[in-house]
């Protein structure tokens, strides 16, 4: 039987410019080093490569050399810990970043369905990013709401309870700008069973709304006012 | 050529064919109940085994019935005896008769001169 | 102490020890990968795993600390089924390319694979390669074949202290990495190479050159730093094919610096293979008899006097006994084997040594470092002090230019300036080591060498006395020398004699036409031009500054080409053994020394290299005992006086790691080094301000 090799390369993108904080967030990332007590601050690397991606959308290698140079790591621990996590994108990315997953959850509950529609909508295959930079399309593994599934996360949202349907009209909204309501896109909530919630019938907040209408006795006050809270 | 063989072809042997090289094969006429039949040739010049062509060997060595027929191939080469100890013999490059040039090999070094 | 039970067999082990560590205790092998005594445990390759009682699941053992009462079996059924199967999981990627692979022979995987492996693969899928990674002149990688025991990361961090290696990615698709494919800045880079348990990091000079089975391997000593490094010389034919570094738990530990490991391909370059003589100006090839007519005609009618010797840092003890003795017989006082002038003061042993011993940094507790880069000029000490620093509470400054020694250090300032102050009790640093129980200072050839270095000695001699450097059972006072030669040297007495003159004077009289011949035994780190006007012998193994002024060239050997005594720069004295012979007409240099002396009338009192080296132990008894090493006599050196501020701030006795000797300025691989490490990081450092 002869040897057959899949070969393994890392990607690397080099940009021209170079990456420094702004001013606000280079206040946020002191503000989270100061978390941590002295000589401990490169725990602070998590955050900080968030924070840097937010502003900038990546994180290219300009990037972590400046989280690596704030936190006094050497660079290449900050490399690890940057390649280590799939959240961190080290490409470029467009304005919405589409992930569905496709695991074993959704599969079963119709991610493949999902995946279509994306491409449908964005023309785009997984690991692209639309000509316009407006959407990247990636696959992922388990994004940790499998109640709901199938689900696609956009940017820092997620939108569960997918159908071919719905996910083209989520993506369409989003790439006209709008804001569709993130969440269950079937109105489902708690991740109750799909046919009606079997037990813990009432919510939190309607029953001390529930409560609350027939006028009822001394402590109103205080339940509706935990309902709001755990609501 | 020894006398004795020629003389036990001459009483005892059978014709069995010819080569390209003017070698000539023979085998016993009558062969003795259990006993191998035996095969010999006479060389055409000097006597040197390594003169018998590889379709020639087979059948001197019992290897097979005949000897070997069929088409020759084009990458097979024409047969040639043992060349040592002739003038055609082979010798490696960085032989000393072939220039003595000699890829770098351990123990070498290089020596100062003065510049 | 937790008592548990190893295949059967009882043992006591302190708390804190791990399972491996017990078993290894009895003698029980297990197998592992990623597990390394001197690195931190990582528990990544899951090779050692073992069945404890009342565990469900296996254990490895090399991360799992013993408890009391514990039941351990090392090769029940299941301790070996789950081997066999880590094992089928670590072959899963790993090519089958053995027949070709430089690690073939030696390699921690294919005897593993042997020992405790599956007879056969049922893996058919497709199998993962990765690309190559580009780690400088030294290593060659094949990541394809790498299992992630990320021994070579840890060493990197934790050892060496220069962190550029990482695992990127995860999973299945974890990888080795620079990440920004650099050259390793790392001087002890090599040791990665013998670290990795499979094929992955090989040494790029040496690969595909041979196999470890056709090696012959010597035990010899390392000449490159005056560290004395133990090392294994690996032969084949008359060629040195590779150096590794050998156990010695008090010099090197099992580490080696890549000057000496990777220097060797300089033995086979420039070489010096027959006897020169100047002939009407030109350098001739001439024959041994003609070499030493030309000598004895250049030296007859001279006075003692108007001869000189000076040693060179490669010398071997033996070859600077002979040539001091041959110098005593004809009459001259003028030798010295401190070719950089370094101000030494050859009549107190305490004075010149490392006396703290580099094992003993383990117990320092504060480190003053003058004029001296130990980085470079020592990696192997360096790792020591780094190691030291890990432990915690051990304060390091140092003194003069500020560089990165891998671990943190106060600067104190670049000149002598911050010295005195700290000598004269004005620098908080001085109470520091006042308050320390064992102190430590280092003083370089940075400090010694320049022209107030006898100033900066008796200032060191004066800060030691005062902050208690030197007490009952500890010596703190110690010189960090770069030549393999100098501590022997200085140990036989290889320095001016009564009236006699030293490097400085010897060159200065040799200008003047008052030393008339001058015998360099290895010496090139001299400036040449005063030698001009006299009748030079050049004895050495390599065509560099001092052949050039020769009149007459005697072809020495090389280290690894000669049975020589070395003393480190602790006062050790160590044997190092020939590997292979001298090339062409060049002799073992105290035979030379031997046969010049007859042609000279004054026959040494030797035949042998044993009636030698009884002669030489019974002149000076320290190298009657090899590998002793002990703190030398305290007294009064060094002069006192103000430092000279002028001379500009201190600075190492090395600026170029990679080229300090005639061996290692011939290697093409150091070359490669200087070009792909020293001047590349010069030029980043140019543009990134």
């Amino acid at each position: 039987m002869s040897e057959t090799y899949h070969v393994e390369t890392i990607e690397t993108v080099e940009t021209p410019e170079t990456f420094a904080f702004t001013a606000e967030n280079r206040k946020r990332a002191e503000a989270v080093i100061a978390k941590y007590p002295a000589g401990r601050q490169r725990s602070a690397v998590m955050p900080l490569l968030d924070l840097a991606q937010r502003q900038a959308g990546w994180l290219s290698r300009d990037a972590m050399d400046c989280v690596a140079g704030m936190l006094g790591m050497p660079p290449i621990k900050v490399y690890e810990v940057a390649t280590f996590y799939t959240m961190y994108n080290l490409k470029p990315v467009g304005r919405l970043h589409v992930q569905i997953c496709t695991n074993i959850s959704c599969w079963l509950r119709g991610a493949p369905e999902i995946v279509r529609a994306a491409k449908d909508v964005l023309g785009v295959a997984f690991g692209e990013t639309t000509a316009d930079g407006a959407a990247t399309l990636s696959e992922v593994e388990c994004l940790g709401a499998c109640a709901n599934a199938p689900v696609m996360q956009v940017n820092d949202d997620l939108y569960e309870d997918l159908t071919y349907d719905t996910a083209k009209a989520v993506l369409e909204a989003l790439l006209k700008g709008e804001a569709p309501p993130f969440g269950s896109q079937t109105g489902r909530r708690g991740s109750c069973p799909c046919k009606g919630a079997t037990t813990l019938k009432e919510l939190a907040g309607e029953h001390a709304a529930a409560e609350s209408a027939p006028a009822p006795k001394a402590k109103t006050a205080k339940s509706a006012k935990a309902g709001k809270e755990t609501s | 050529m020894n006398l004795g063989t020629r003389l036990y072809t001459w009483l005892r042997g059978e014709f069995v064919g010819e080569d390209t090289f003017g070698n000539r094969y023979y085998r016993d006429r009558k062969t003795a109940r259990g006993n191998r039949e035996r095969r010999w040739v006479m060389f055409n010049g000097e006597p040197e085994a390594t003169k018998v062509p590889p379709e020639w060997h087979a059948w001197l060595h019992h290897t097979t019935d005949a000897p070997l027929e069929g088409a020759r191939h084009a990458w097979q080469k024409v047969h040639r005896p043992n060349l040592s100890g002739t003038k055609y013999a082979y010798f490696p490059a960085g032989h000393d008769r072939r220039g003595g040039k000699r890829d770098k090999a351990t123990g070498d070094y290089e020596s100062w001169r003065p510049s | 102490m937790p008592k548990l039970t190893i295949d059967g067999l009882e043992v006591e082990v302190p708390a804190g020890t791990s399972v491996l560590q017990a078993a290894e205790e009895l003698g029980i092998e297990i197998p592992r990968f990623c597990y390394h005594p001197r690195l931190p445990v990582a528990a990544n390759c899951r090779m050692c795993l073992v069945e404890i009682e009342k565990v469900p699941k296996p254990v490895a053992s090399c991360a799992q600390p013993v408890g009391e009462g514990m039941v351990v079996k090392t090769n029940s059924p299941a301790a070996l089924q789950a081997r066999k199967n880590v094992m089928e999981l670590l072959l899963i990627n790993h090519p089958l390319d053995c027949p070709i692979c430089d690690q073939g022979g030696e390699c921690d995987l294919q005897d593993q694979a042997v020992a405790y492996g599956k007879d056969k693969g049922r893996y058919i899928e497709e199998k993962r390669a990765v690309t190559e990674k580009y780690l400088g002149p030294l290593i060659k990688t094949a990541m394809t074949r790498c299992i992630h025991c990320t021994r070579c990361v840890r060493f990197l961090t934790e050892i060496a202290g220069v962190p550029e290696l990482g695992m990127v990615n995860r999973g299945e698709h974890a990888e080795i990495t620079t990440y920004v494919e650099r050259a390793l800045t790392s001087e002890l880079s090599g040791n990665i190479v013998d670290l990795c348990p499979v094929g992955a990091l090989t040494s790029k000079p040496y690969a595909f050159t041979a196999r470890p089975w056709e090696l012959k391997k010597t035990e010899s000593i390392d000449v490159l730093d005056a560290v004395g490094s133990n090392i294994r010389i690996d032969t084949r034919g008359n060629q040195v094919m590779r150096v590794l570094p050998r156990l010695h738990e008090d010099v090197n530990e099992e580490w080696l610096g890549d000057k000496s490991r990777a220097a060797i391909d300089g033995l086979a370059k420039r070489r010096l293979d027959t006897p020169y003589v100047r002939r009407d100006g030109q350098l001739r090839p001439a024959t041994w008899a003609e070499a030493f007519a030309a000598i004895e005609a250049g030296l007859s009618g001279l006075k003692g006097a108007e001869i000189a010797a000076i040693a060179g840092d490669l010398a071997d003890a033996e070859s600077m006994f002979a040539l001091k003795l041959l110098m005593q017989a004809l009459g001259s006082p003028n030798l010295d084997c401190r070719q950089d002038g370094a101000a030494l003061d050859p009549k107190v042993s305490a004075s010149w040594r490392f006396n703290t011993g580099i094992a003993g940094i383990e117990q320092a507790d504060a480190l003053l470092i003058v004029g001296s880069n130990p980085r470079i000029e020592a990696p192997v000490l360096n790792a020591r002090i780094r190691k030291r620093v890990l432990k915690g509470g051990f304060k390091v400054a140092t003194v003069g230019v500020k560089t990165d020694l891998t671990y943190a250090a106060q600067h104190l300032g670049d000149g002598v300036e911050a010295f005195q102050a700290v000598v004269d009790g004005e620098n908080p640093f001085f109470d520091v080591l006042k308050t320390a129980e064992r102190p430590m200072i280092v003083l370089g050839m940075g400090a010694l060498a320049r022209a107030d270095g006898a100033r900066i000695l008796g200032a060191a001699r004066h800060l030691a006395e005062k902050a208690g450097l030197v007490k009952d059972g500890w010596n703190g006072f110690n010189v960090l020398h770069t030549a393999a030669a100098r501590v022997g040297g200085l140990e036989i007495g290889f320095v001016p004699g009564k009236g006699g003159l030293d490097t400085r004077g010897i060159l200065k009289a040799a200008a003047a036409g008052k030393v008339k011949a001058v015998w360099l035994l290895g010496a090139d780190q001299l400036p040449t031009n005063p030698l001009d006007s006299a009748f030079v012998i050049y004895q050495g193994h390599h065509g560099d500054v001092g052949a050039q002024v020769a009149d007459v060239i005697l072809p020495g050997a090389a280290y690894t080409e000669k049975d020589g005594t070395y003393v480190n720069t602790e006062g050790r004295v160590q044997r190092a053994q020939r590997a292979v012979f001298p090339p062409g007409e060049a002799r073992e240099d105290w035979k030379i020394l031997r046969a010049a002396s007859e042609v000279l009338g004054h026959v040494l009192p030797f035949d042998s290299l044993d009636a030698l080296r009884d002669a030489l132990a019974a002149a000076v008894p320290a190298f009657a005992t090899p590998d002793a090493a002990a703190p030398g006599a305290w007294g009064d050196f060094g002069e006192a006086g103000a430092l000279d501020a002028a001379l500009g701030p201190l600075g190492s006795a090395v600026s170029n790691y990679y080229m300090t000797d005639p061996i290692s300025r011939a290697s093409p691989t150091m070359a490669a080094c200087t070009l792909e490490i020293i001047e590349a990081g010069n030029a980043r450092t140019g543009t990134h301000g």
